[in-house]
């Protein structure tokens, strides 16, 4: 092999195999992360709620920022933070709206629920049976709050129990 | 080392730097090599495969150590080591479905398991670190399959009949006579190599007979395959490439297929165990009598495609596309995925039957049935009696402080219930029900709810599967198996012939001089000629003495 | 009529074995003289068992109506008659006796471990349904006999060439692999004496991997148990009541059979103590007894043997050890590689041969050198084979 051929063999060799281990190793790193993580776009969806209506996310945030709550009976953080984040959203005038989707659950077991807690629940209860909404957001431990802004951008998001200045937090980010 | 080329003081020619045997007649024009490393200098022909000729640029440098085939073991050694690792402890794809790792490693395995956890060794096969070794392993095969490819195919292609004298005593096998030997025997010895298959060429009073030049090729074949191999796991990480999901299903259910983005669905229509039958299979009879082998496991499946797939969440309006019953070993295909039965749930429970008891322990009315999922609130038993459930708890885990029951999970594996007992004129009765146990609430309860039985709900366990990346792996492997089987079972074997002023034999092989030798010496034995003895053998033989 | 294809199929497999017991006599005879007599009278012998074994196989399959390697006890035994046929195809090619001396008693030894694990004939789940299950094995198990080669030839190769008195760490290995083969006769003795003269059983109840109850049956005292594990006996049934047995108390969780590792633990310290015992009997070590037998060995043979058998076992190994198996884990379980611990030591395996061809081929690893790997990797495949399907619980499994 001619001495220029061989350099240029050699170098595009190196050069060649590195970017591709580079990009790889971007790939695998990059695919850890959360589909929906902060400074996201949010998704939409429309679900059924308790109450027998529809609710659609994109209708809401015409008029005002969305906070989404994913939650189950069963989740005992879930089910401490739900009278506070009533409180909260009734305090605050009801200016940012929450939307607490429930996990999987028959009616029977909310409203057992709901009926235990010493207020009822003033904001909109939807029902994610087949886990869409889940998985399109990829929930993993629960509860999960995202705050949306009404530009349709995720502000803040936590994924443990919300304290009272957790929700406070999660308003104010909804209102940005 | 030297940068000049090297021209022949026997025969003119003019051969690149740093070669050791002269590409045209064989002769030690070179001493100047690393004697250590290069034992035989036949290895590759003699031709200049040490890099070190060149000048050492930084580029240079990194590539001499890639070429380094001591440098290309401790690669391997250290990929062998590192998989070795990832099966101390399961690693997370083997845990069970849905379970936190960081708890699960630190539950059953301590403290170790916390350290497995923490340094990320239970996703060892996708870690950064496993991907750059392997990385590293395709570059040192590039790299040293060109270093010493290249070489050795212009040598092989570029060879010459007639050699050196000083070439033949040189070679492992060889056969030096004081005389010539006789025309009409040369050309038995011609006419017997070609009967076994030796290409014959001639010079004059030079003969090269070879055979087998192909497998030379074997190795760089076989690593042109690993490299496809290599390629193809790289293809992994990137998106759309691969998919890998569980779809969990119970019977009855339809739900979405994952990363179809709700384009598909599929329907259980019917999950079947079966069991083989001690009865039917006489042969099995004592392995039958202690345990329960599973014969056959399906889930008869419809699939549907969604009309309306606008937003996440909305009503999916299905058309049916296809029936298949998915068996282990006989997935579903379609669009590019597979479906495989992977395996099956029966921990649930679908339902559970009641039946109401008098105080002399009679059944009154019919039993009723809860169904765990979706259930009534009110059962009527009589025209005068109803039951209202007051509380249900699908895992019932414990009561709670304000008296509701709480539940481990959402999912009916162990039911709890309050039902009242309503019959017109009297006070309720209430008592709470669980799985093995009813614990009257109210006092004096005159009634009594018994269990009768339970349904299960069985959930058929899915595997979906795309792998587009799958076609690199299977050609690079049958690339690889063929280079591997022309190198190792076939072998490149050259004999020269000189017969001008004394008859010379040499006679060289990539692998299994034992072989060669005996070939060799059928021929020479049947022409009445001195037999070949193996130069290393008899060196060895000296050493041990 | 099947059953009785099975009983068949199981005597003549004894046959086989008692056999070959007998082969050793005329063929460790024939060490001592050129003459052919008592050679041919053994490797005949030899030949006999290994067709015996060949009918082994071909009456269990028809009578079970699948190939006899669906369990521990079926695939060890095709592995021993894999490593017969191995050493016949050698002797054909090489003629060197020496290596039949060495083959037959690990064979043996095989056999008998295998015969440890249940033998009862069993059908097949479903993800073994599927002719994949033999042409996968059957390739795997030949590749393995002809790999086993090089370990013999290896063995005997440092057995001729080491000193017995030498004070170096080469020696101190080769007798370590000594002692290593006397704990394996330890093992296979206590565990015929403890589970079949003696009938020693211990249960101890605990929950599995998987959250399953399950009963696990101890023959030699507990020195180490399940997490949790609760000593019960059986009181009839599927009934069984907490009771006391001797145990330390030692828990290891459920990944971890304990039950088959405390066997293991138990044949080190009864195999170290046979050994010691012996040692102090002879005064030197155990290589000083069986060197002699390699006597005439020609080194060079030996080397030879062991390259070959690597160089045609190992891309059969590639071929029925990971390619076949790749394509039927795909069939079967929609992923043709998962890095669960037996295909990841399959893998290791792989790059064992391939170091050892490289650092032959490449870097002159001969002689020496090259019998210490060729007996790692025996070690290794027997690894595979034993540790990763009993102490290591999952998909891959037979035990």
């Amino acid at each position: 092999m001619k001495k220029g051929t061989r350099k240029v063999v050699r170098i595009t060799t190196l050069v060649l195999i590195t970017a591709l281990i580079g990009v790889t190793l971007y790939f695998n790193l990059s695919s850890d992360t959360q589909i929906v993580e902060v400074g996201d776009d949010y998704i939409d969806f429309e679900l059924e709620t308790l109450d027998g209506d529809v609710v659609k996310v994109s209708d809401l945030l015409e008029n005002q920022g969305v906070i989404l709550n994913f939650w189950g009976t069963w989740c005992k953080p879930c089910r401490e933070e739900m009278p506070d984040l009533n409180d909260l959203y009734n305090e605050f005038d009801r200016e940012v709206e929450v939307i607490a989707v429930n996990v999987r659950e028959s009616n029977q077991q909310i409203n057992q629920f709901l009926s235990s807690l010493p207020e009822e629940m003033d904001f909109t209860i939807a029902l994610d049976r087949e886990r869409d909404v889940t998985r399109a957001y990829n929930i993993g431990p629960m509860p999960t709050t995202i705050a949306i802004n009404q530009d349709g951008v995720v502000i803040k998001k936590q994924e443990t129990q919300l304290s009272r200045e957790d929700i406070v937090a999660f308003i104010e980010a909804a209102q940005e | 080392m030297a940068l000049k080329e090297i021209k022949c003081s026997s025969c003119g020619h003019v051969n690149p730097a740093g070669t050791q045997l002269c590409q045209s007649c064989g002769k030690l024009i070179n001493e100047d090599y690393d004697k250590k490393k290069i034992k035989d200098v036949m290895r590759y022909d003699g031709s200049a495969v040490r890099s070190k000729v060149r000048s050492q640029t930084l580029y240079d440098k990194i590539w001499n150590f890639f070429t380094s085939i001591r440098n290309g073991v401790i690669i391997i050694a250290l990929i062998s080591i590192a998989a070795a690792i990832g099966t101390i402890f399961p690693q997370e794809y083997f845990i069970p479905v849905g379970a936190d790792p960081e708890q699960h490693y630190q539950e059953h395995y301590g403290t170790l398991g916390y350290l497995y956890y923490q340094l990320g060794l239970h996703n060892l096969y996708s870690s950064w670190w496993f991907l750059i070794l392997n990385g590293l392993l395709a570059l040192s095969i590039i790299a040293a399959s060109i270093d010493r490819g290249v070489p050795l195919f212009k040598t092989l292609y570029k060879q010459h009949v007639k050699k050196h004298d000083s070439f033949f005593k040189r070679q492992r096998l060889y056969s030096i006579q004081e005389t010539t030997i006789e025309d009409d025997k040369v050309s038995s010895i011609v006419s017997k190599l070609k009967k076994m298959r030796y290409k014959v060429r001639t010079d004059g009073e030079n003969y090269m007979f070879e055979k087998g030049r192909f497998s030379r090729w074997g190795p760089y074949i076989n690593h042109s395959g690993l490299i496809l191999i290599l390629f193809g796991s790289m293809l992994r990480f990137f998106p759309g490439l691969y998919i890998d999901e569980i779809i969990y299903v119970s019977e009855g259910e339809t739900v979405a297929i994952p990363t179809t983005e709700n384009e598909f669905y599929i329907e259980n229509n019917r999950f079947i165990v079966e069991n083989y039958d001690q009865e039917e299979h006489d042969v099995f009879s004592d392995a039958l009598m202690n345990a329960v082998v599973t014969q056959n496991f399906q889930t008869d499946v419809s699939i549907y495609r969604n009309l309306n797939q606008n937003v996440v969440g909305s009503r999916p309006d299905l058309e049916k596309v296809d029936d298949y019953s998915i068996q282990v070993n006989h997935p579903y295909r379609f669009d590019g995925y597979e479906i495989f039965q992977s395996s099956f749930d029966s921990s649930q429970l679908r339902s559970m039957t009641f039946f109401l008891e008098d105080a002399d322990g009679e059944q009154v009315g019919d039993p009723f049935v809860v169904d765990l999922r979706t259930p009534d609130e009110t059962y009527n038993i009589t025209d005068d009696i109803v039951i209202d459930m007051r509380a249900y708890s699908p895992d019932f885990l414990e009561i709670a402080d304000n008296g509701t029951l709480v539940s481990q999970t959402p999912v009916p594996r162990n039911p709890a219930f309050v039902f009242e007992v309503n019959e017109q004129g009297e006070d309720p009765e209430r008592s709470f029900i669980r799985i093995m146990g009813s614990t009257p609430i109210t006092d004096n309860n005159e009634y009594n709810i018994r269990f009768l039985e339970a349904e299960d709900q069985v959930a058929s366990v899915l595997t979906l599967k795309k792998d587009l990346t799958m076609p690199f792996f299977a050609v690079g492997f049958v690339i690889f198996l063929f280079g591997l089987f022309i190198g190792s079972y076939i072998n490149h074997r050259r004999i020269w012939i000189k017969n001008d002023t004394a008859f010379k034999l040499a006679a060289h092989t990539n692998k299994n001089y034992f072989g060669l030798k005996k070939e060799l010496n059928k021929v020479l034995e049947s022409e009445d000629i001195e037999q070949v003895e193996d130069k290393f053998v008899i060196e060895q033989t000296k050493k041990d003495k | 009529m099947d059953t009785q294809l099975v009983s068949l199929s199981g005597t003549l497999l004894y046959t086989a074995f008692v056999l070959l017991i007998i082969a050793i006599i005329p063929i460790a005879m024939s060490m001592k003289t050129e003459k052919k007599r008592a050679w041919n009278i053994g490797f005949t012998m030899v030949i006999v068992s290994f067709i015996l074994m060949l009918g082994y196989i071909v009456f269990r399959w028809i009578g079970q109506g699948h190939a006899p390697v669906s369990n521990m006890y079926e695939f060890i035994v095709v592995f021993a008659i894999m490593i017969i046929g191995g050493l016949i195809i050698t002797y054909f090619y090489f003629k060197t006796r020496t290596l039949a001396l060495f083959t037959i008693p690990i064979v043996l030894l095989l056999i008998a471990y295998g015969s440890m694990f249940t033998r009862e004939a069993s059908p097949l789940i479903p993800a073994l349904q599927s002719n994949w299950l033999f042409i996968h094995v059957f390739t795997v198990t030949f590749a393995y006999g002809i790999l086993s080669m090089s370990a013999v030839a290896g063995l005997i190769y440092l057995l001729k060439v080491i000193e017995p008195k030498e004070k170096s760490k080469r020696a101190f290995a080769l007798e370590s692999l000594m002692a290593g083969i006397v704990v394996v006769i330890s093992f296979i003795i206590m565990t015929v004496v403890m589970t079949g003269i003696v009938g020693y059983q211990d249960d101890y109840y605990y929950v599995d991997r998987q959250g399953n109850e399950q009963v696990a049956e101890y023959n030699l005292p507990a020195l180490i148990v399940f997490r949790d594990a609760i000593p019960v006996e059986h009181v009839g049934e599927n009934n069984y009541e907490p009771t006391e047995h001797m145990m330390t108390g030692v828990e290891l969780p459920p990944v971890i059979n304990s039950q088959s590792l405390n066997t293991v633990i138990w044949s080190f310290i009864v195999g170290l103590i046979v050994y010691g015992i012996v040692r102090l009997s002879i005064r030197q070590r155990i290589i000083t007894l069986i060197k002699p037998l390699t006597r005439k060995v020609n080194l060079e043979l030996m080397d030879e043997i062991g390259y070959r058998s690597v160089i045609i076992g190992f891309p059969l190994f590639a071929l029925g050890g990971i390619f076949f198996a790749a394509i039927w884990a795909q069939i079967a379980w929609s992923r043709f590689w998962g890095w669960d611990p037996k295909e990841t030591f399959a893998f290791i395996t792989f790059m064992f041969y391939t170091i050892f061809l490289h650092l032959r081929l490449n870097r002159g690893y001969e002689g020496e050198k090259s019998a210490w790997l060729a007996i790692l990797g025996f070690l290794l495949i027997l690894f595979n084979l034993i540790a990763i399907n009993l102490l290591v619980a999952g998909l891959h499994s037979y035990a």
